[in-house]
Parts: C-alpha cells; structure tokens; sequence
C-alpha cells in the first residue's frame, strides 16, 4: 500500500474524534448506571460532583495523536515486506536458490506470505497496513459520515458509533475502500491501548480509571507482599461465607 | 573463537543449560540465539526493578510480536497431510535471549516414574494394540527415571523452584489412578514416585484464585497442592543459587557423583543472590522486571554465570540456516547462520566447531535439520526427523465467572499465572457405561487453577473484528463484557496429546520466510485419545466449581467448559527428534546425540518421546544437564564422544 502522509489532526476531525470515542465508550453514562459495580476507594475524582469519566478526560486522543505519529517504523517495515515479496529469489541461503529448493522438492520459486500470518499490523481485511496511512484513508469517509449525519449529544453519538463498528450506517460512503467497521474495531483498539496499558497523558488516579471501575488492581510499577496477599485471600473467604449462610 | 569445541544453537532451557556446564568444565563454548537480548537494560539499569517491562500491549499484542518470532518470520499450519498449510502466528517459544525460558508461566514440574516408560504400561494393561490401530506411537523413553532424578534434583535449584514436595507427594499417593494401578509391577519399577528432595524455596503464596481452586477441588477430592513454580519465593530474603545446588550434592551421594558433580558448590556456581518475587503479576509472557532475577530462566542463572567465563561467547541476533554437515567425514563441521543485528541487511557467517549442539525448541530444530545435511535433511536417513510432534491440550478448560458481588475480589494481577494444580486426573479412567474401553485408565495430565490477567487483551479480543456480528462487542456491552473478565477464572488441564507419526514439523514447499529461508510446517491433529480426554475431563474439571455453583457464587450460565483448541501450539512443544536406541525409529540416542552425525547433539524438548502432562522445562534443563555431564565424563575419561555409547559413571 502506498505511503500517504496523513498529517496532525485537524481542529474538526479532533472533536469528531472526541465525540466518536464517548460514543465508542460511554464511560461516564456506564459508571451512572444503578446497578454498577462501585470501587471501595472513596476519594475517586470522576465520582465527585462536577466531573465525569470519559475518553476526552483520560486523554486518549492525545495519545492517539502520538501513536499516529510514531508509527513510521510500522511503514517502513512494509517497504520492507514489499520489497521482499519483490525480490524473493535473491534472497536465499544458497547460492543456487533454484537448485537447493528442487533437492528438497520445495516449489520454485517460493511465495512470502508473512502477512498472511498475522505477523505484520493489519487492517480489518487482513491486509498489512500501517497505522497512519490506513487513517489517512478513513478520515474523509469520517468526516462525510459524521457531516451527512450531523449527530448531536451522548446518544447520537453511541447511536453512529454502533452503527460504524456494524457496518450500518448509511452515511459512510458506499463506495469507500475501508468499511465503517473496520476503521471503528481499529480506533477501539488504539482507545484501549491507551486507557488499559495505562499509556495516556492524564494524571493519577485518572490514568487507571478504567481499571478502577472494572475492578482491575494490576498496575505498572505493583509488589505485594505475602501479607497483602492473605488479606485478599481472607476477604474472598468471607465474601463466600456470606452466600453459604 | 575461531573454532571452540562446541557450537550451541539457542539459550534457553536447554542450550543455555548446556553451555553453561560444558563451559564451566574448561570447554570452549560459543552460544548463537537468534533473539536479541531484551532484558539488557535491566542489567544496565541503577534500579532493582524497571517498571517499563510492565507493558501487556507490547508483550500480548504488539505484532510483530517483539518475544516470540523474529520479524519477518513465521510458520504454516495444517491439520492433515493432504491439506495445504497456510501462514499462522502460532508454534513459536521464545526468540529472545533465555528463549522460552524466559517468556515460561513458570510451572515446575518433574516427569513420573511412569512418564518414561508409557509404553510398557500401555502394554501390561491391554492398550497399546487399542493405540497402535489408532495411529499412535507411543514409545518408553530409552532412559529410566532414576537416571534422571539427580539432574531433576540440580535442575530445581537452577530453577528456584518453590513448592512443598511432602504435599506433592502425598497429592500423587493419593490419587485414584495411582491407589489403582500402583500394585502392578511395572508402575512400581518405574522409578522413585516419591523424591526426599525438597524443593528449594517454601511454596509461593496462596493468591485468592488459588485459594478459590483449592477450595473446590478439596471438597471434590482432588488432593490439591500449591503449584510448584520457578520463582524465588515472594518474602524470602533472596535465594542463593550455591547453597541449594550444594543440598542438591549432598542428596546425589559422594560415591554416586560423575566427575562434574564432585566438585564443590562453591567452585560449581557463584555467590550471586537473586532476588524474592514482588508479585507484580507481569509472568508469563512478560519478561520478568527485576533486575536479579525473581523469576527463573536461563537469563537470570545460567547464562549469567556464562558471562564470568573466558571460554564462553554468546552471539545473539544469530539466525542459524544450517547445520554444517561433511558426509566424507560424516561430521558436521559448524553452524551456518546469518547476523541479523540489522534485520534489513543481513550477513551471512560461518562458526565452525568439533561439536553442534541444537536447542531451537522442536518446531525450529526440526526446520534447521531439514535445511541442513543432505537432499533429507541431516538426521532424517529413517524418515523420523519431525514427527511425533506433541504440543500438550491447551485450551481444555473450564472458565467460569463469579457473581457481581465478587468485582474486585479475585486480583488476578498477583503473581504467576497458575497457583494451585492438582495431579488427581494424571490418568483418567473411562467410567462411559458401554465403553468398550470402560475401566482402562487412560492419560491426561495435570490441572491448574489459571487467573485472568491481561484485560487489554480480553478487551481488544472481545472487538473480535473477524467474528459474527452478534458476537462483536462495542459501547456499554463490552465494558459490561470487561467487568466480568475481572471476575473470572479458569481451571486448565495440561494434557498430553500422544504422539502420532503424521503429525510432523518439516520444511514448508512453498513459503519462506524474510531471507529466503523456507518456513516450518506444522502438521498437527488431535486423535482418538484426545478425544475421549475431551469427553471423560468436561465433568471431571466442573465438578471443582460444584460447591460455588451449589451456593449460587457462580451460576450455572457463567461456567463453561472448552475443549483443546488444535491449533494453539507453541509454548510446549516437543517430539520430532525423538529420542530412542533403534536408529530405524528414533533420531537422537540416548545422550541425544543424532545417531547419524554423532557430533551434534539436540538438547531442546525436541528428544522427548512422549508429552507428559505438565510443563516441561524442568525435564529439558535436567537433560541438559545430564546430556553435559556424559560428554564431560566420556572426555575425561579420554572416550571419543563419536564413539559408540558409554554409561555415565561415577569419579
């Protein structure tokens, strides 16, 4: 695929990217919910008055924004398959590939097929891709979904972000190269990179909020002792004891 | 080092092990690992711990996967020999210094008695004509027990294993198949199912998935134990590597010990001490993030005590494509392999030595026999090379998620992934009304309690971008999904799939991978008997979760039970040199030397003739080791190691 320099992120597509991350996870209607899971910590900010949990708070598109600009070494990489795929036959343990291969009854001349084993970042096809060229392609077919759409507030926004990750919405260009769902399953996996690797910009506690309310203790940087291991082991215990009485 | 005695392809539990004793008896050691050495930096690092190895997306996700392959590299996949294989990500260890034995879950165990000599007891029980007809190969293994037990004894120390062998042992006295099938007397004989030697650190502490499993498989009767782990147990004041092999001495006997072994501890090993286990939970797949190794490796033990010697060299970057093989002298004269330390410009160089050692683990040494010697591949005049690959029953589980109420109670993130096992199930009767097999106990393996401990990798699963529609999650049902990862559990057999000649790991005709070099192909089903294992361990492994499901901690909609998935191959891998007397039907002899070219040897799981049922590391350190002691002993002892075999003997 040819590189296509994708460029920082508009003004315009940063708040479409905003919004469809809130739709894609609707982190503060999620912790609203009555029968949510509440974490024992009792001096969580995004559950005092006044704030929310969401995407936008956990930074996550600035550290979309530096994942898209790192990701050169993933385009350079498949300048290298490509060229690979191009010139197979000189690239072989012996000097006569030809004859070294029919010894063995090996075809020739034989076939790359790295990409097909999921070795290489791929795009939702299957094909190899990198990451800032495969967006580059998907943000005009962004931006005219979202225009033609014109979606306004939390529920409009979870409604288009369902509908791209199915393939169901009307406004993203019939004849676009890239399916709605596969721009979406991937912008979904770059947002959890960012708020479950505890990669993004914002400050503690902020940074592991989505493990806090998922009740995930694992953090970088964790050590426990023996003891804090047998306090969770007697909760647990207890916690039991309570559904056999 | 021009040319150095031995030349030895992969440092993990089997290469790294070698080369570390060959060296340290006065041999002249060049060590090629394809990976390149990731845990570097903590050893330049001011600090005991480096918290950036804490990075699930860069170890579980990140592709090219930064640990398992070398870029550019891969293997193809088929299920039966009539099918084309195609490109996959599986069937790879390690590709890093240390290798496997770097990225390992840690689970030690040693062998049974009668893991080595399956055949026999297949046989004396009416069911090896049943296996035979079934397409199985089910070989003794040409060595007993008892010859391994003191390089078990050694191995355990240099893997810090933890555990408590007492309750070990009594798990096994106690186990419904070994009650049964201990009067015969071939079981009996097979060796000492009861080891005194104590495992060198006190058990790893009991987490609350542990204790959860422990609970339910106590009140099932499966005699639970806590898993034996290669782990400096968390709260010790650090583990002295000297001291346990000098326990190690003393239980092998003065009068007993070949030459190596008569030496002291303190000339033997260092006074390095490793550090105790903070129990960050990064195992697994992650490299360990301290400094002196809390987890256990040949990075953290052997191939640092290599780095003292002035004899030894580790290469790595170092792709290995040959084995090269004189057939005028019928010797192979060196290693061919390619420098990859910049990947987009290789060079390719030539290491000679007098002997090749192989350890690439069973998938990549059988690639690099067959890429090596003749039109056939060097080892493979009988036709054997690559098959009886065994790669155990993964995936044969029951998950299960607790209740609400338990959000935040189960902290998967503590320590290894496994905790509790249990051997109750190493043999499996058929109790199937009918059967015509009813009442033969047949093999399936050990049973650990596994937390769940990636939920980026959960999560980014459950997007599921190639799956059905109604199974792809998104918005508030995959953070619903996420929450219950969080309360989840699995319980996994390890079990042995029995090797078969078809399923085998040849050259790929068709794909190569980035130098030109053809790919591996794995051929792999499941046969008749994993089949039934299927059957008869369902019920077997719910009936932990019976008590929960009884008091409503889990409803019966949240447990399930999954079968072996065929084509998760990788972290086990073993078989397709196998080891044996006859040359017609095995590759390597008995000192895993191929009996075609006696001066290379195979020293990775590859020589395994049967699979066990539990992680086997252990047995490939301790076969290194005993492999390192026969070459040690027969050149002292002045014996051409290209000659005929001769026994280990006591100095």
């Amino acid at each position: 695929m040819p590189s296509q320099a994708s460029g920082p992120l508009t003004d315009e597509l940063r708040e479409i990217l905003v919004n469809l991350a809130e739709g894609l996870f609707p982190l503060a209607r999620w912790v609203a919910e009555p029968t949510k899971y509440v974490p024992p910590q009792s001096d969580l900010p995004w559950r005092q008055a006044g704030q929310q949990l969401t995407p936008k708070r956990l930074g996550v598109i600035e550290f979309f924004e530096n994942l898209l600009n790192g990701s050169a070494a993933e385009a350079e990489l498949l300048a290298r398959w490509a060229q690979v795929d191009a010139q197979l036959a000189k690239m072989t343990p012996d000097s006569d590939l030809g004859r070294w291969r029919a010894a063995r009854k090996l075809q020739v001349p034989p076939s790359f097929g790295l990409a097909q084993s999921a070795n290489v970042p791929l795009d939702g096809e299957g094909k190899p891709v990198a990451r800032a060229d495969f967006y580059a392609l998907c943000w005009p077919l962004l931006v005219t979904a979202v225009a033609g759409r014109q979606p306004a507030g939390p529920d409009a926004w979870e409604a288009l972000a369902l509908e791209l990750f199915n393939d169901r919405c009307p406004q993203w260009p019939i004849s676009a190269g890239v399916k709605s769902s596969t721009f979406a399953t991937q912008f979904a996996k770059d947002l959890l990179y960012a708020m479950l690797d505890m990669r993004t910009p914002a400050s503690d506690p902020w940074r592991f909020a989505l493990l806090i309310e998922l009740g995930e203790h694992r953090r970088v940087g964790n050590a426990y002792t023996p003891e804090d291991v047998r306090k969770t082991v007697y909760a647990l215990r207890a916690r039991l004891s309570e559904y056999a009485t | 080092m021009d040319k150095p005695d031995f030349v030895v392809v992969g440092s993990s539990g089997g290469g790294g092990t070698i080369s570390w004793l060959l060296a340290k008896a006065g041999f002249s050691v060049v060590v090629l690992e394809q990976g390149p050495d990731l845990a570097k930096a903590l050893d330049e690092s001011q600090l005991p711990y480096d918290p950036s190895l804490h990075d699930e997306y860069r170890y579980r996700l990140q592709r090219p996967d930064p640990k398992r392959r070398l870029r550019g590299d891969y293997n193809t996949f088929r299920k039966t020999a009539t099918e084309d294989a195609k490109p996959f990500s599986n069937g790879w260890t390690g590709s890093v210094l240390g290798g496997g034995s770097v990225i390992w879950g840690t689970w030690s165990f040693r062998a049974l008695p009668i893991d080595f000599r399956l055949a026999t007891h297949f046989r004396a029980n009416q069911q090896l004509d049943k296996l035979v007809q079934d397409g199985y190969a089910v070989s003794d293994w040409p060595i007993a027990y008892s010859e391994m037990e003191p390089f078990y004894n050694v191995a355990e120390t240099l893997l810090a294993v933890n555990g408590d062998r007492v309750a070990v042992n009594d798990a096994i006295k106690h186990a419904g198949w070994f009650t049964e099938l201990s009067g015969q007397p071939h079981f009996r004989a097979a060796g000492e199912w009861f080891p005194r030697f104590p495992f060198p650190c006190p058990p790893y502490p009991r987490t609350p998935v542990g204790d959860l499993i422990y609970q339910g498989m106590d009140k099932a009767g499966y005699h639970p134990v806590a898993l034996p782990t290669g782990i400096v147990t968390p709260g010790m004041g650090g583990y002295s590597t000297r001291d346990a092999i000098a326990n190690a001495l003393k239980a092998w006997g003065n009068g007993q010990r070949p030459s190596f072994w008569q030496q002291s501890a303190e000339t033997i090993w260092s006074d390095r001490i490793r550090d105790a286990c903070t129990m960050c939970g990064f195992c697994g797949e992650y490299l360990c993030w301290g400094k002196n190794g809390p987890k256990s490796g040949t990075r953290a033990s052997s191939l640092k005590e290599l780095q003292d010697l002035p004899n030894a060299e580790v290469r790595t970057n170092a792709k290995a494509v040959e084995v090269i093989y004189d057939d005028t002298l019928n010797r192979a004269t060196g290693v061919r392999y390619l420098d990859v330390s910049h990947p987009g410009n290789p060079r390719m160089r030539v290491q000679s030595a007098r002997y090749v050692i192989v350890s690439c683990g069973a998938v990549q040494t059988a690639r690099l026999l067959s890429m090596s010697g003749g039109s056939v591949g060097l080892g493979n005049q009988s036709d054997q090379l690559g098959r009886y690959a065994t790669f155990h029953l993964f995936g044969n589980s029951v998950t299960c998620t607790l209740a609400e109420s338990f959000q935040g109670y189960l902290h998967g993130e503590f320590g290894a992934t496994g905790n509790t096992a249990s051997f109750e199930h190493y043999f499996v009767k058929d109790e199937r009304a009918g059967s015509p097999t009813a009442g033969k106990w047949w093999k399936a393996g050990t049973i650990v309690s596994t937390a769940k401990k990636n939920p980026l990798e959960n999560a980014d699963g459950k997007l599921n971008p190639y799956g059905p529609v109604d199974k792809r999650l998104i918005g508030r049902p995959l953070l619903t999904a996420m929450e219950r990862y969080a309360r989840s559990l699995e319980l996994r057999l390890t079990g042995d799939d029995l090797p078969r000649p078809e399923n085998r790991v040849d050259l790929d005709p068709k794909y190569v991978d980035e130098y030109g070099i053809p790919v591996a192909r794995i051929t792999r089903n499941l046969g008749p008997h994993e089949q039934l294992m299927f059957e008869l361990m369902g019920p077997k492994l719910l009936k932990v979760f019976d008590y929960y499901r009884q008091i409503k901690a889990i409803n019966d909609a949240d447990i399930k039970y999954n079968p072996a998935i065929v084509e998760l191959v990788g972290d086990h891998q073993m078989g397709t040199c196998r080891m044996g007397d006859d040359p017609a039907r095995s590759v390597v002899d008995r000192f895993c030397r191929l009996h075609e070219a006696p001066n290379v040897f195979v020293v990775d799981s590859s020589f395994m003739p049967t699979g066990f049922g539990l992680n086997p590391m252990v047995t490939v350190v301790a076969n290194a080791l005993r492999v390192g002691t026969w070459i040690v002993d027969q050149t002292k002892r002045g014996v051409d190691l290209d000659r005929p075999l001769e026994p280990i003997q006591a100095a």
